[in-house]
């Protein structure tokens, strides 16, 4: 069938030189990390990335647990949050108009307990008058009182609506039973109690707790002249000093030694339940924790087979690794109106692959299950697909960077985390999946209308 | 000679001008059977996304059928003659290292993706094929899959913003509610038959009604040969779905209030929601209803000032906002805010001074002709040239946006959209006002925690919207 085109040839050889300079080069970004070290020994790892014109700056704090169990809980990111809200030089209006008019973000944010951060995203042209709303915000908040009640108010008006999502409820709740006595129990971003208490000479005082330097590191990655920005940020940032506050250590959440299952009546959701379970994982520098992401990733398949295609007991299900410090688990059912069926359902899928078995790419020419060996490849190909989905922004590429150091003390390690996925095995997965999920204990919660109970 | 080069000198000036519009990288396509195929190289990850999207959606719903589309985008799903089951499919993506996958029925859209390595981009594109054009469709699945649909919607249904949005569309779009849910009735979703689905494919799953959106690491002729070999004897349909009769105006005020358990206590959320220019009676309306749009976004503009100033009770300037959703046949447009609801506010009392404020802003900006200044179109002139530069850097969310205006617009409307926008001056905007918002009617919701709501004694021009009376369907 002959095709029509609607961009004529005459156009294309015209403007092909323009066209060409604008595509994206596959290497641009392909560079090695700078390294360098401020005078205070503040960690900066900048990757230089030319095919993009967004530039990415941004400051992470490590180690929030050490620095806020005496505070309430959200005292962090409430404190990051007014921080963004106005400095000496930078009024709250001024901060709003500067973001509006440079189609830029500057701002604080809580990723996880073990980091948070402070992040600038412009484009080139604009990059020296955000870095210093940037620099001014951070180092001279201005603690404005308006600003703390909007900022305050603005948590209680998310906490409200976290709570009021059934999924999301069920989530807290669970965390709150699993986590309990352990310090990831400690809710980043407030709870309504917790956020009503805290008063602005709290968040005063908690920001002698975040700007320290042990707790600091930058990430940089954008075209970016690596010699000026070190300059500028050791004029800027090289004089703040390191804290004396010991690093709590981590305990290990630990398996559990029963297996419980906790109801909670969720009054505007009859009809439907959402179902939960929370466990123990290895951590990342043990080589499960490599083979629990190819174990779920096959594991996933089966639940979504055996729960949704074979029963349509839900709209979705599946489970998940939690990368944190302290590596752990949960696995959910979203919207059954059998929460008392699904329990076995997920059991059939987990006895599948403990006995070696997965869901076949072709169920329905052959066996439904096969060995492991012959689906391995494809999901070891589709985590990794995942994987390069979550590096296709300046910024995106910063976190991967940011976390690479925090949890392997080595800013690339990202790089070559696809080698350790791909040389897992079907034995690690058998044994993973025997160890993490068939003989060890669950936290549960089944959260739904009085009917669903 | 000289005339020959003149006339080359205006040709290169004339397809600059219009090449000006084209994003860098992309590549448009058209086949001989009405598909289009969109196509942006680049090159930062070995990855390819591929959407695939067809020009349906609550749009070309009836009262019976409302909800039959979101559930015919399921069973897509659920086989077809080359993967004859859910798990076959399913068990096909996983082989081609699918990362990222889904489906998404919209008001004006129904839209299927998915991002694969690079090299599998063939075989992605023939998989789509199989499952666009050859779809099983068999009763035994469709009966398994209304199970799945009801536990998806049901949760819709317990959800308070789903609630009050549907009752503000079902008011808005009074004499065609179900042209805007998407989601449709449990009993809908119970009652759809094999030929119900049938009749959707028949008339919406043609390749005149669809488009194909390619972008990641790919070469473009590659990509349009692969296209033309997967979809170019897909037989075109004589009939494509036009809209009869676009939705009409409201014919008078509504007030309305909500009790949302969602919303902290001592606040309330308030919004006046009217019709919006369309895509398909008013373009040039449209390209003035987002400039405003942005004008309106400056924080230091003087429209909050004016409103915060003089309406007791609004929480903060910057919580003014207004809203312009562009559909071909569906634009809303609303001005909202938060308020402080107590014993010092009242807040019907706040809703009413709010909506007053907002009109006479309005009448402000029509009867000044220079109440936006030049150098104000000229910030938003530099943002959406600016928000261009953005859109490019997630090859997935590019044609996933330009999916949504191929949809609702068309491709053209996108490519010439910065160039329509920078022409917008005061007069355009005036006239967008007095076309759309001067004299026209309008819904008034407050949204209220339920013990605030219990504080006030309800208001009684507001009728209070409950889960029992939100949706059009428990009105039918």
């Amino acid at each position: 069938m002959k095709l029509r085109s609607i961009i004529g040839k005459f156009l294309i050889i015209i403007s092909s030189a323009l066209l060409f300079s604008c595509i994206s080069s596959a290497n641009s970004s392909n560079q090695d990390i700078i390294v360098e070290t401020l005078d205070n020994g503040i960690p900066v790892f900048i990757l230089k990335n030319s095919s993009s014109e967004v530039q990415t700056l941004n400051l992470f704090f490590k180690d929030q647990i050490s620095y806020s169990t005496q505070y309430p809980e959200g005292i962090e990111y409430m404190t990051l949050r007014l921080m963004s809200h106005g400095s000496e030089n930078y009024s709250w209006e001024d901060v709003q108009s500067i973001i509006y008019q440079k189609s830029s973000s500057v701002g604080g944010f809580v990723a996880s307990h073990e980091l948070s951060g402070f992040s600038l995203s412009t484009l080139e042209k604009y990059y020296n008058d955000i870095y210093d709303l940037f620099k001014d915000e951070i180092l001279n908040p201005s603690w404005d009182e308006n600003e703390f009640t909007k900022v305050k108010d603005g948590m209680l008006l998310s906490r409200t609506q976290s709570e009021q999502d059934p999924f999301t409820k069920a989530t807290l709740s669970l965390d709150d039973i699993y986590f309990a006595e352990h310090p990831y129990q400690m809710d980043i971003q407030g709870t309504l109690e917790s956020i009503s208490l805290i008063e602005l000479n709290d968040l005063k005082e908690y920001y002698n707790n975040i700007l320290v330097a042990d707790r600091m590191f930058f990430v940089a990655v954008g075209d970016f002249n690596s010699k000026r920005l070190i300059n500028d940020l050791n004029k800027d940032f090289g004089q703040i000093e390191s804290s004396d506050i010991e690093k709590s250590e981590l305990p290990e959440i630990g398996m559990l030694s029963q297996e419980t299952i906790n109801k909670e009546v969720f009054a505007d959701s009859p009809g439907v339940a959402y179902v939960r379970a929370n466990f123990d994982l290895p951590d990342r520098d043990s080589g499960d924790y490599f083979a629990v992401t190819i174990a779920f990733s096959i594991l996933n398949d089966l639940l979504f087979e055996i729960v949704r295609t074979q029963n349509s007991a839900c709209y979705s299900v599946g489970i998940k690794q939690y990368g944190a410090e302290d590596s752990y688990g949960s696995m959910s059912v979203y919207k059954t109106q059998v929460p008392n069926e699904v329990f076995a359902m997920l059991d059939e899928s987990i006895s599948i692959l403990a006995s070696g078995k997965a869901l076949s790419t072709t169920p329905d020419n052959g066996e439904r299950y096969v060995d492991i060996d012959e689906v391995l490849d494809f999901h070891k190909a589709q985590y990794i697909t995942k994987y390069y989905s979550t590096q296709q922004t300046n910024g995106s590429i910063a976190s991967m960077i940011a976390t690479s150091y925090l949890y392997y003390g080595d800013p690339g390690a990202y790089k070559s985390l696809t080698d350790k996925w791909n040389n897992v095995t079907k034995e690690d997965v058998v044994r993973v999946i025997n160890e993490y999920l068939v003989n060890q204990n669950k936290e549960w919660i089944v959260l739904g209308g009085a009917d669903m109970m | 000679m000289k005339k020959i080069f003149l006339l080359v000198l205006v040709l290169i000036c004339i397809n600059l001008t219009v090449f000006a519009d084209q994003t860098a990288g992309l590549t448009e396509v058209k086949l001989d059977n009405g598909l289009e195929l969109f196509i942006l190289e680049n090159h930062n990850v070995p990855l390819t996304t591929v959407q695939i999207t067809f020009r349906c959606g609550a749009i070309t719903q009836r009262p019976e059928t409302a909800g039959l589309f979101h559930l015919y985008e399921h069973l897509l799903f659920k086989g077809n003659e080359n993967h004859t089951s859910q798990s076959e499919f399913l068990g096909a993506m996983t082989s081609l290292g699918v990362g990222n996958w889904n489906g998404g029925t919209n008001a004006e859209y129904v839209t299927y993706y998915f991002t694969i390595p690079s090299n599998k981009t063939e075989e992605g594109l023939g998989f789509w094929a199989d499952a666009v054009r050859y779809p099983l469709l068999s009763q035994e699945e469709l009966d398994e899959e209304k199970e799945v649909v009801v536990n998806e919607i049901r949760g819709y249904h317990n959800d308070p913003n789903d609630q009050f949005q549907s009752a503000l569309d079902s008011k808005l779009f009074y004499r065609y509610p179900w042209r805007r849910d998407l989601g449709g009735s449990v009993e809908n979703i119970l009652n759809a038959s094999v030929e119900q689905m049938q009749e959707i494919n028949n008339l919406f799953y043609t390749p005149n009604n669809c488009a194909i959106f390619v972008a990641g690491d790919v070469d473009p002729e590659n990509i349009i040969d692969i296209v033309d070999t997967y979809f170019g004897d897909w037989e075109e349909s004589s009939e494509i779905f036009e809209i009869v009769e676009p939705h009409p105006d409201l014919e008078s005020d509504e007030n309305i209030v909500f009790q949302d358990p969602s919303l902290y206590p001592g606040f309330a959320i308030i919004r006046m929601t009217m019709r919006g220019p369309d895509v398909l009676e008013d373009p040039e309306a449209t390209y003035a209803a987002d400039v405003l749009l942005a004008l309106l976004d400056n924080p230091n503009s003087s429209f909050r000032e004016a409103i915060f100033n003089s309406v007791e009770g609004l929480y903060a300037k910057e919580y003014i906002s207004k809203g312009y959703y562009t559909q071909k046949d569906g634009g809303t447009i609303s001005f909202s805010t938060f308020a402080y609801a107590n014993e010092m506010f009242n807040p019907y009392q706040v809703a009413t001074d709010f909506k007053e404020a907002v009109f006479n802003e309005i009448y402000n900006i029509v009867n000044d002709p220079e109440y936006f200044e030049s150098d104000e179109f000229d910030i938003v002139k530099t943002i959406l040239e600016d928000y261009k530069i953005y859109s490019l850097e997630v090859p997935s969310s590019f044609i996933s946006n330009y999916s949504f205006w191929w949809a609702s617009a068309s491709t053209e409307y996108y490519q010439s959209y910065v160039r329509n926008m920078r022409k917008v001056t005061n007069e355009e905007i005036a006239r967008y006002l007095t076309d759309y918002i001067i004299d026209k009617y309008s819904i008034l919701s407050i949204q209220l925690n339920p013990q605030t709501y219990n504080q006030f004694l309800q208001d009684d021009g507001f009728e209070e919207i409950t889960k029992d009376n939100c949706y059009w369907w428990q009105n039918n």
